[in-house]
């Protein structure tokens, strides 16, 4: 009875902070609609999101895991077995998928976390596949084992389950990713978060300070999977349809990439990284075929350039730091933001369906050529030199490459508005960025203990 | 015996191609500490090459398939390697002092475009290679039941000169010495008069064409490849490399002879062991004996323990 009453009021609590939430998201999203970003797929950026804080628990802690697609598949498998077959709440299926993908966790972390670098990786990797290999076929399996006559159906095997309810609202999602964010924020400043990044700079120091190591490893490591098992039961009421192969090697890796691409150097990161990831494809669907191809451009491009991810980009120190490669990183840096955003933003209003970065595929062409001359000429400059440029030769790269943009724009002068200056600029210290030369690569190449985004 | 020695012949023709593959893993990964996510789609691009290259040559200028196979294999080892080199310059090079995550990301980046076009070379199809290629080769009776087929001769005979022939030019050219000395110190290499930039590209050259011919050997092998093989190929080599300690290049080998076998006896044995449909486990007990061998030999089975982080 109490228990009841219990319930009840968190329900009531909960709903009302939805409704507020909801409120206020609409207008955004009616805003994002419009520029393409439809409901769902701001739901997927928003789930990309919590997969790329799972992960960030992990890499902050020093380990390079890659078993959260595996947590994933266990959370999304749990919480959809909850609701559809026990009629379970949401938010108890998916405290049910994240406590399960946590428990999961334990067995796996004690003997894994032992394990560096790549060897923890595959090993973790190796974990991914075994949980899609088994929920592959644990129905066979159930039912040789306990029930011969009958055949168990719990996963439903390659086919994957379906028909599952759709309950996972944006309201939701944006409400973990606070409730997250704010933990987050909170836990880097803690203790616990201290404890973290110390073993992480330096595992022995940390140990010698009296840091329970194993401890906070496998913490975090099981903290990261309950992140991910919400992901999970987020995502499979989402799409409504779950199969094992969509968690699988490739996921895995692609929730890495939505870490570092965001930076690890903070919390929020890995949030812009995944919301980055999942929105770059979409908004180059229009492509068709070649999609993929220009998303590991623009990741190629964006990862060169701003090494330590997206969020250097919001860093003092990034701005601050001096040289020439630094600079000619900063230029290009805005350069290529400039030329995603006049894509992602209502701005581009320079046609639609032939057109790419506001030129045609054509133009395009001729612009590759250019900036790909630029590199090439570029990174021909022996290190002894410090990679100064002689000045004809840059002279001649820099014509050359206006030349080649100047051409590819000029198809697209008839129709100039906000997005094609915007566009214009951007390229313009993109070739720039080119031109100046990549710093040399002289003696110190950090050591291997350099830890990525601590020096932040 | 017999059946476990006809297994064993095919188990050590298919770890023979995650052997050479995995080579290529390893080689990166000692001079660069580098995870190559873009090697399996580069071996993939091999088997692509050469299912369009075969197809053209046999139809215009020989129909002889050895001599085929021989100038498809010339070809595709310039083309893989030249895009392993040019990979490297574009997508690593400039990420060498970025810490070792970004580099990860760029090679995803990279194998990205790499797997899209071919996506799109190949129609988003299964591409099947010409029919009766090497088939005219005699077979190798061991026993009555026991055979080593001319194509598996072939493939054990390419896949084990392969291995020789890189352990030989490591260990006692000059490059090779250069290689080992990079992949020991960049520092200390450059000190000693190594052109560092110079030897990775060479490793760039050889992992990919080197993989890039595997790609071939698998396409003939198995007759049908879709785009999608880099992923699930280039993952079982990148485990026979781990498997074996990554950076050595007899652990890949061994890795890659290991895997092949594991995973060529489960589907064998399994249905005794009260496995049914062991094919579909093959790949479960593949992982599993590789996190078990990692949890007993954290670098694997012949790698040196070297104190390292993400």
């Amino acid at each position: 009875m109490r228990v009841a009453i219990v319930i009840d009021i968190i329900n009531a609590i909960f709903e009302f902070i939805f409704n507020v939430l909801n409120g206020a998201l609409d207008p955004i999203l009616t805003q994002l609609a419009e520029i393409g970003f439809r409901e769902p797929v701001v739901q997927f950026m928003l789930i990309n999101a919590i997969l790329g804080l799972s992960i960030y628990m992990t890499l902050n802690c020093g380990l390079f895991s890659l078993a959260n697609a595996g947590f994933m598949a266990v959370g999304a498998y749990v919480s959809v077995i909850l609701t559809q077959k026990y009629d379970a709440e949401f938010g108890l299926s998916l405290l049910g998928g994240a406590l399960a993908a946590g428990l999961v966790a334990i067995p796996i972390g004690l003997p894994v976390l032992r394990l560096r670098s790549v060897y923890l990786a595959i090993a973790t990797i190796g974990f991914g596949e075994i949980v899609r290999i088994v929920v592959l076929n644990v129905d066979t399996i159930a039912t040789d084992l306990f029930n011969p006559d009958e055949p168990i159906e719990l996963t439903f095997g390659a086919r994957g389950i379906s028909r599952i309810p759709k309950l996972t609202e944006t309201a939701h999602l944006v409400f973990f990713l606070i409730l997250m964010g704010y933990l987050l924020y909170r836990m880097q400043r803690s203790r616990f978060g201290r404890a973290m990044t110390a073993i992480r700079q330096d595992e022995k120091v940390a140990t010698t300070l009296g840091i329970n190591v194993v401890y906070y490893k496998n913490m975090a490591f099981i903290l990261g999977a309950m992140i991910a098992g919400v992901a999970g039961g987020f995502s499979g009421h989402a799409t409504r349809i779950i199969t094992p192969k969509d968690y699988g090697f490739d996921k895995a890796v692609d929730i890495l990439a939505y870490a570092v691409l965001g930076g690890l150097g903070h919390w929020s990161g890995p949030i812009i990284g995944g919301m980055a990831l999942k929105a770059i494809p979409e908004r180059l669907r229009y492509l068709n075929e070649y999609t993929g191809a220009l998303t590991g451009a623009v990741l190629l491009l964006i990862i060169i350039y701003l090494p330590s991810g997206l969020v250097s980009l919001g860093q003092p120190s990034f701005w601050r730091r001096g040289g020439r490669f630094e600079g000619a990183r900063r230029l290009a840096g805005i350069g290529v933001a400039l030329i995603v955003l006049t894509n992602m933003l209502p701005l581009r209003n320079l046609g639609s369906d032939e057109v790419l970065l506001g030129l045609e595929y054509w133009h395009l062409w001729g612009l590759g050529a250019g900036v790909g001359l630029i590199y090439w000429i570029t990174s021909r400059q022996p290190a002894s030199t410090g990679g100064r440029f002689s000045l004809p030769m840059s002279a001649v790269t820099g014509l050359l490459a206006l030349g080649l943009i100047i051409a590819g724009l000029i198809g697209r002068i008839d129709q100039p508005g906000d997005g094609y200056y915007v566009l214009v600029f951007g390229l313009l210290l993109a070739t720039a960025a080119g031109v100046i030369p990549y710093a040399p690569q002289h003696t110190e190449t950090p050591p291997a203990e350099q830890v990525e985004g601590s020096h932040a | 015996m017999e059946t476990f020695l006809q297994q064993l012949i095919n188990g050590l023709t298919i770890g023979g191609f995650y052997a050479v593959v995995a080579l290529g893993y390893t080689m990166v990964y000692g001079v660069l500490k580098l995870i190559n996510f873009a090697h399996g789609d580069m071996f993939m691009w091999g088997t692509l090459a050469g299912w369009g290259l075969l197809t053209t040559v046999l139809a215009g200028f020989t129909d002889l398939d050895l001599i085929a196979i021989l100038m498809v294999s010339v070809l595709i080892i310039a083309f893989v390697g030249v895009m392993g080199m040019t990979i490297e310059r574009v997508a690593y090079r400039p990420l060498r002092t970025a810490g070792r995550l970004s580099p990860i990301i760029s090679a995803l980046g990279a194998a990205f475009i790499l797997e899209s076009v071919a996506r799109n070379v190949s129609d988003a199809r299964w591409r099947t290679y010409p029919e009766g290629l090497l088939k005219e080769l005699p077979d190798l009776r061991l026993t009555e039941k026991v055979a080593l087929s001319g194509l598996q001769m072939i493939m054990l005979v390419i896949c084990g000169s392969i291995m020789v022939g890189l352990y030989l030019f490591v260990q006692r050219t000059r490059v090779g010495t250069a290689m080992r000395a990079v992949s020991l110190d960049h520092n200390v290499s450059r000190l000693m008069g190594i052109n560092v930039d110079r030897i990775i590209s060479i490793v760039f050259f050889i992992g990919p064409a080197l993989g890039g011919l595997a790609g071939l050997l698998v396409g003939i092998y198995y007759g049908s490849f879709n785009f999608t093989l880099g992923w699930t190929f280039g993952l079982k080599a990148f485990i026979s490399a781990i498997l074996g300690g990554i950076g050595n290049i007899p652990g890949a080998v061994l890795g890659g002879f290991i895997l092949g076998v594991a995973e060529t006896m489960v589907v064998a044995y399994g249905p005794d062991l009260g496995l049914p449909d062991a094919s579909a486990w093959k790949d479960a007990i593949a992982y599993v004996l590789l996190v078990i061998i990692l949890i007993v030999r954290p670098t694997g089975l012949l790698g040196e323990t070297v104190a390292e982080k993400v």
